[in-house]
């Protein structure tokens, strides 16, 4: 009878590349698949000029605009969610989610032809989608923070710490 | 080294079997859950991957086709403990070229979601994008090196009996 013996078997160099080609083929296959029963398909080649990404706003450096507010030719808006205790002194807040409600509470203050400084947490697409809905409301002179409060602060802008209210200091 | 490293000259190391488990599911996860939303929306994840500018246009749509299946399949596979080397080091392929993106988009000074978990993620990029990708790398790595030999027991060292 033959004895049961442990033997140490070298695991093979190649089997992580194989296995990895596997995988792949398994993924192309599966991409390939996804891609001809879905309408409409996206093209294979794609036309890069529609992924321009065109915020519709100026967008200012951190120092030119650190310049402007100190010029007095801005007023700042913050779009960032919640109450937030760190901001450009003077600034409104306007933000996404609560848009109308936020605009209502600062009407009185803002004038359709103030230089409005949209800024964020950096996301120039937030900032954009808030300075949309203000061009919407009549809002003509909009510009974009580049960067965030961050960004704001480096290029040797002044930080209000408060209570986080909404509204004008 | 291990007996079995000794015995064929190759070096090798071993991990306990819950921190294979646990790595396995982490990376795997990760990699699954982030798959869904560009799986779903090819086109939204390749206005994410054409924000970072470095995709050409005969590149954008295929990598925007076949790199959710390509994190679905790894990951799934780690999960469930198949080619388990194999997924590793895809996951290591593809957190290699996403921090190397994210980098680059950092040093260009971009402004731009990451686009890591679909096309509705607003994390932007930056340090802590990177920091998350290198603990991810790290665990594949783990995973990757892992087991480099294997014991087997068979009931006689000729076949052939």
């Amino acid at each position: 009878m033959a004895e049961r013996t442990p033997r140490i078997q070298p695991f093979p160099r190649a089997r992580p590349l194989r296995e990895a080609a596997l995988l792949l083929a398994l993924s192309l296959a599966a991409a390939g698949l996804s891609w001809a029963v879905r309408t409409p398909r996206l093209p294979l080649r794609a036309d890069l000029s529609a992924y321009e990404l065109d915020l519709g706003f100026p967008v200012v450096p951190a120092a030119e605009a650190v310049a402007l507010f100190l010029e007095n030719a801005c007023v700042p808006v913050d779009t960032r969610p919640g109450d937030q205790a760190r901001r450009i002194p003077g600034s409104f807040s306007l933000r996404q989610e609560t848009f109308d409600d936020d605009l209502r509470d600062v009407f009185d203050f803002l004038s359709p032809a103030d230089p409005l400084l949209v800024y964020g947490d950096g996301n120039l697409l937030v900032a954009a989608a808030v300075a949309g809905r203000l061009r919407e409301r009549g809002f003509t002179d909009l510009r974009l923070l580049q960067g965030s409060l961050e960004a704001w602060e480096q290029a040797g802008g002044e930080v209000h710490v408060g209570d986080g209210e909404v509204g004008h200091d | 080294m291990t007996d079995a490293a000794a015995a064929t000259g190759r070096r090798s190391w071993t991990i306990p079997d819950w921190m294979d488990l646990l790595l396995r599911f982490l990376v795997g996860g990760t990699f699954v859950y982030a798959s869904f939303d560009k799986i779903l929306d090819p086109a939204g994840f390749a206005l994410s991957i054409a924000h970072y500018r470095l995709a050409p246009a005969w590149l954008l749509h295929p990598a925007a086709m076949l790199l959710p299946w390509l994190e679905f399949v790894a990951g799934a596979a780690l999960i469930l403990g198949r080619a388990r080397r194999g997924a590793a080091w895809l996951v290591i392929l593809m957190l290699v070229m996403f921090m190397a993106a994210i980098g680059s988009a950092m040093a260009r000074g971009l402004d731009i979601s990451c686009g890591c978990f679909g096309t509705e993620d607003a994390h932007v990029v930056g340090l802590s994008l990177l920091l998350r990708d290198l603990a991810l790398l790290a665990g594949a790595a783990v995973l990757a090196a892992a087991g480099g030999i294997r014991r087997v027991f068979n009931e006689s060292a000729d076949p052939s009996i």
